[in-house]
């Protein structure tokens, strides 16, 4: 049953979703660079990993959409915001959370649409098999535009 | 003020760093499989389409991805220990299965530290379809 825009109000602002933790394993690096088009033979460290790669870590905003009945398909993507603190490589071991900032119905040229804003932050936890303190690593903000199921 | 030194000229008003790539229904397969993005829109074209969409459209964060790649190797070539810090976009429109997107630069601001860089990545040599800010900082050795 897809989420009914109705449901999806400026009273979730603050609500803040289970941590999820991120392995980032080389092979798992090299799909990422691979298929935005790097050739192995370009990366001099086999470690890089593109800041981008941060998208893949998203599994707190799947969690969120699910919760909030949200399907997919529903989902456009409007906007998308970087800050990188510290870079990050294969071998790290990263967390993250999610929290909804902004809630914002708005009547389009297609009908109802509801905007949604999810900060996420990112934390390293681990290098190399070594655990320290956590470090933040990036935050992003993702904006999505809800529409009606069809 | 000391600048950050380029190897090579980036300071024309307009540089193209990536040209009419193709987007193939391989590279959305390719980037739902490493991102883990499975949205039906991505790769079922009635469900696209029961959305009000013209068809399949690309993962925005794949033209993103593209566009990140494009300058993370036009710093590599001009100034090696740049970071990217900052990097904001805004889907303006849809990139769609064979659309072909050309990803330009333009400087913006070059201190002695870090740069500032607007990104577009267009679609079939006209429409915009991504818009993007970017900021560099310098980490290393120049």
């Amino acid at each position: 049953m897809a989420a009914q825009l109705t449901t999806l109000t400026a009273e979730l602002v603050g609500r803040r979703y289970p941590e999820f933790k991120f392995f980032i394993s080389e092979t798992w690096a090299q799909d990422f660079k691979h298929a935005i088009g790097y050739s192995l033979k370009q990366i001099e460290d086999p470690s890089f990993v593109p800041p981008t790669f941060i998208a893949c870590l998203r599994d707190g905003n799947f969690n969120a959409f699910a919760e909030l009945g949200i399907e997919l398909s529903q989902l456009l993507h409007a906007g998308q915001s970087y800050r990188f603190y510290e870079s990050f490589r294969s071998g790290d071991l990263l967390s993250s959370t999610t929290e909804i900032v902004r809630v914002l119905a708005k009547k389009g040229k297609t009908g109802e649409m509801v905007f949604m804003d999810f900060l996420n932050v990112f934390s390293r936890e681990e290098r190399g098999g070594e655990r320290h303190e956590p470090v933040k690593v990036a935050e992003s903000l993702m904006s999505v535009v809800v529409r009606n199921s069809r | 003020m000391k600048f950050v030194q380029f190897n090579s000229p980036i300071d024309s008003p307009e540089q193209i760093l990536l040209e009419g790539l193709l987007i193939t229904p391989e590279m959305l397969r390719e980037y739902a499989w490493a991102s883990g993005d499975y949205n039906p829109i991505h790769y079922n074209e009635e469900r696209a389409k029961a959305m009000g969409l013209p068809g399949i459209i690309a993962h925005g964060m794949l033209s993103l991805g593209f566009m990140n790649r494009a300058l993370e190797e036009w710093c590599r070539k001009a100034a090696p220990g740049l970071r990217l810090e900052n990097f904001d976009a805004k889907f303006v429109s849809m990139v769609s299965v064979g659309d072909r997107v050309s990803v330009t630069a333009r400087l913006q601001q070059n201190s002695s530290a870090s740069l500032d860089v607007q990104l577009y990545l267009y679609k079939n040599g006209e429409r915009e379809a991504v818009a993007c800010t970017a900021t560099a900082q310098l980490v290393g050795d120049t």
